[in-house]
This record gives C-alpha cells, sequence and structure tokens, in this order.
C-alpha cells in the first residue's frame, strides 16, 4: 500500500491568519462539535445485530450431534462503494463488519435454530464453513433514497469424522434501508444477517440435495478440525505434477497437469481484471497473463 | 515584506517540474524510469520489456523480480490517496543480473508495478520502493512507499 499525497501548499500566509480564520470559524465548529456528539448517541454495531431476529427451531431435522460453527469474510472491499458526485469512492469492508462480529453471530444463529445438539468450538461432530465471497452495495448518488446491498457467501457442513460433505452451497442475503443513521453500514448488516437466516433455513431443507457450491468450495480447506475427503488425492496430485508446470502454458495445459483449476472445488479466491487471471487455493497460486501461465507458487502444506 | 514572498514564488516556479526521488531498499530502476512530470506510469517500448535496475550490490548478491497489477485507489486523509498493489503477476528468483526480459508478453494498454529486491546468502530485503516530491508551480505532490510504475504500449500485434 503506497501512500500519495497531493495538496496546493499556501504561499502568501501572513502571521496570524490562522488565528482569525480560526476565530471567524468558531460557529461552524461548535456545530460540528454538535453534530459529532450527537453521532456518538448512534450505538456502536455489535455481533447481536448479525443475528436474525426470525430462526424457525427445526426439532424433527436435527442432526443429532454438536457442531463447530466457523466463518470468514473473504473480500476486502465493498463492491460499488460510495457513490459521490466526484465519482465512485472504493471502501475497505473491514471498516463496517469484520468476522470477529459475523462468527459469533452466526454460532448464535445456530443455536437458535436447534439444528444441532450444540454449538462447540474444536471438538464437534461436524464442521459447518461459511464463507461471505462478496459484498456488494449501492448508494444513492445524492445519499437520499434506498441504500441496498447483498452478500454472497457458501455453507458447508462436514462430518468430522470422515470429511464427508453433507451441505455445500451458495447462499445470498439481501439488505434494504431507506432511512435513519448509517444507512450503509445498516444495509450491508442486513444483508449479512439475511444471508445467515437464508443459510439456516437452507441447512434444515432435507427436501433436497444442497451441493451447488461443490464445485467451488467442496475441497476447501476448513476453518474447523475436519478434512474434506477427497482432498487428500486432489493434493497428490498436484504435488506429484508441479514440477510440469512451465512460463506460457495455456490454461488448458495447466489443468492437464494438475487437474481442474476452476472446478477444483478448492478455489478460495479468483481474480480476473484486464488481462489478469488469478486463481488460488489452499495449497498454490497460479496466474494468467493474457491466458498464459505467468506466475505459480505451491505451499508446503496446503491443510 | 514582500520580497522574501516573491522569492518563494521564484523558486518555486524554478522547482516546477522536478521530481526528487528517494530510493529505498539498496535497487534504484533504470528502465523503465520512475515517474516524471505528467508521467504517473512511464510508458515501455513493447509487451516484453527488459527492465534495468542498478545496485551497488551487483555480482555480491542475486535478484527477485516481480510485476503486480495496480490495485485499488483508496483515500487517504484530507486530501491523499492510497494505491493498493494488485496481484503479483510475473515472479522470477534469484537473477544473476540486475536485468530481466519479460518472458512472456504483458497486457496492452495496462498499467503495472514491478520491483526488485535483494537476495543475499539466502535472506531477501523488502521489495525496492522510492518517495517521490514533485513540485507544479505553487502545487507540490508527494508519495511514500511506491513501487515502480509503468505502463505498457497500445499494441495488440505479436512482439
Amino acid at each position: 500500500m503506497f501512500r500519495n499525497t497531493s495538496r496546493i501548499r499556501a504561499i502568501h500566509r501572513r502571521p496570524g491568519e490562522s488565528r482569525r480564520v480560526a476565530g471567524c470559524c468558531r460557529g461552524p465548529i461548535i456545530l460540528l462539535t454538535a453534530i459529532l456528539a450527537l453521532g456518538g448517541c448512534v450505538s456502536a454495531p455489535t455481533y447481536k445485530d448479525l443475528v436474525p431476529q426470525s430462526i424457525p427451531p427445526a426439532t424433527s431435522q436435527r442432526l443429532g450431534g454438536t457442531v463447530d460453527a466457523q466463518s470468514m469474510i473473504i473480500p476486502r472491499y465493498v463492491e460499488g462503494g460510495q457513490a459521490l458526485p466526484s465519482g465512485r469512492l472504493t471502501l475497505l469492508l473491514d471498516g463496517f463488519v469484520t468476522n470477529d462480529m459475523l462468527k459469533p453471530a452466526l454460532g448464535e444463529a445456530v443455536t437458535k435454530s436447534n439444528l444441532f445438539a450444540g454449538v462447540n468450538q474444536g471438538n464437534a461432530d461436524y464442521v459447518l464453513d461459511v464463507w461471505v465471497e462478496k459484498m456488494k452495495n449501492h448508494t444513492p448518488t445524492m445519499g437520499m433514497g434506498e441504500y441496498t446491498a447483498d452478500a454472497v457467501s457458501i455453507w458447508r457442513l462436514m462430518r468430522t469424522s470422515d470429511g464427508k460433505v453433507l451441505f455445500c452451497d451458495f447462499v445470498n442475503g439481501h439488505g434494504l434501508i431507506t432511512s435513519g443513521m448509517a444507512p450503509l453500514r445498516r444495509s450491508l448488516f442486513a444483508a449479512l444477517r439475511n444471508m445467515v437466516e437464508n443459510g439456516i433455513a437452507a441447512l434444515s431443507d432435507r427436501s433436497t440435495e444442497h451441493f451447488g457450491a461443490r464445485s467451488t468450495a467442496g475441497l476447501r480447506k476448513s476453518m474447523g478440525n475436519a478434512v474434506p475427503e477427497g482432498y487428500a488425492e486432489w493434493s497428490a496430485t498436484v504435488k506429484q505434477n508441479w514440477p510440469k508446470l512451465r512460463m506460457g502454458l495455456t490454461f488448458t495445459e495447466v489443468e492437464a497437469c494438475i487437474g481442474p483449476v476452476k472446478t477444483s472445488g478448492a478455489l478460495v479466491k479468483t481474480y480476473s481484471q484486464g488481462y489478469t487471471e488469478e486463481y488460488e487455493t489452499s495449497l498454490y497460486t497460479v496466474v494468467f497473463l493474457n491466458g498464459k501461465l505467468s506466475r505459480w507458487e505451491v505451499r508446503g502444506s496446503g491443510q | 515584506m514582500k520580497r522574501p514572498a516573491i522569492f518563494v514564488v521564484i523558486g518555486l516556479v524554478v522547482l516546477s517540474g522536478c521530481t526528487a526521488a528517494t530510493f529505498k531498499g539498496g535497487i534504484e530502476p533504470i528502465y523503465p524510469g520512475v515517474r516524471s512530470v505528467g508521467k504517473t506510469y512511464e510508458t515501455t517500448d513493447t509487451l516484453t520489456p527488459t527492465f534495468r535496475w542498478k545496485s551497488d550490490k551487483d555480482g555480491v548478491c542475486t535478484y527477485d523480480f516481480a510485476i503486480w497489477d495496480v490495485g485499488a485507489t483508496l483515500p487517504s486523509g484530507m486530501s491523499g490517496s492510497m494505491v493498493m498493489k494488485g496481484p503479483a503477476v510475473y515472479y522470477k528468483e534469484a537473477l544473476a543480473r540486475p536485468e530481466h526480459t519479460i518472458e512472456i508478453p504483458l497486457g496492452p494498454d495496462s498499467r503495472y508495478f514491478w520491483s526488485a529486491r535483494l537476495r543475499c546468502d539466502g535472506k531477501v530485503s523488502e521489495w525496492a520502493t522510492y518517495d517521490y516530491h514533485q513540485w507544479v508551480g505553487i502545487a507540490a505532490a508527494e508519495g511514500r512507499n511506491w513501487p515502480f510504475g509503468f505502463k505498457t504500449p497500445k499494441i495488440t500485434g505479436k512482439q
């Protein structure tokens, strides 16, 4: 991260100028202080703001075991940003919400759902991994109107004993705020809260299989104490064939060496912009420039 | 009374267009060079440029070389901004000489950062960066910890 500061420096500053400016601005400063003091009246957000109010308790669908509920917010930025007359401002997501808030909220929501016998950190019968993949927002141009936000996540439930994936699907959430203080933050919170609610509902739903995200995250490294089935074979194949990779290989040639990349089920992050494509798993990173392999890096231990 | 102010103005006019750069990490870029007035990113002559830098450790240490996408620009402070590095798109390790020709073409009409670092006895230094101060009339700009930016030409033919 590099800092670039551009400013116009006043040349003809007369002695005492700054004091006179301060004196004539006393009124607005008092007003500003009052506004800031009132701003403090808005309660600081807590993880409770991410716990859905309405979670239908699952009685007949109970899984009968404890669960370790883990979460991770992957993106650094909010897609969309803040609309200003001068353009769109990129926003850092952790300025609004962090995983330290999402994780306890998820744990509380899972407990309230009664889907499992209990929520247990570490040694549990199941591991629930929740990855927030994307956060998008829309702010009205002049700040008046609807603030909306969308969360895209992947939920994966795994049996700890054998790594069997029981559930792996995309879960979305939507938030809409039309009035009040801090509408942007509240819209992001509303989207995450709705995502948690939808995730719990999907976990309770046994009417159909939920494996829509298996090719994206079925083999992802778990945040809990479980290894997804098939991970060892996939990892061995990648490591065995890794030395065959060469600068300039096409995407197809790379997949012929190390197996599927986009559909490996182990992708954690993808980046595609301009002529660059980057694919990152817990085991490796491959980058393509103009469609040719330009950087490849394998980590010592992916799991 | 007005004389000091006049001297300041004359001084700034003389300085206008000048860029003062301080290189960090023991490496100074030769090509593509660092920014000059009106050119935030120097344009290379080809999509497979030969990068050159100098260091007083040449012959003693080897070099790692990398190119990054230019990432997002974030606001910082009252009037500043922070430019984030995007992903590393190209990486070469332990180069014996302080130069490297890209082995695959970069994207045309694209902005990138590049840098090198010293690799001495298995230890690597920080990626080289630079601080700059630039004067344009009565305005001044400054940047800290910048890697070396460059831009590729608008050509799509084979390089």
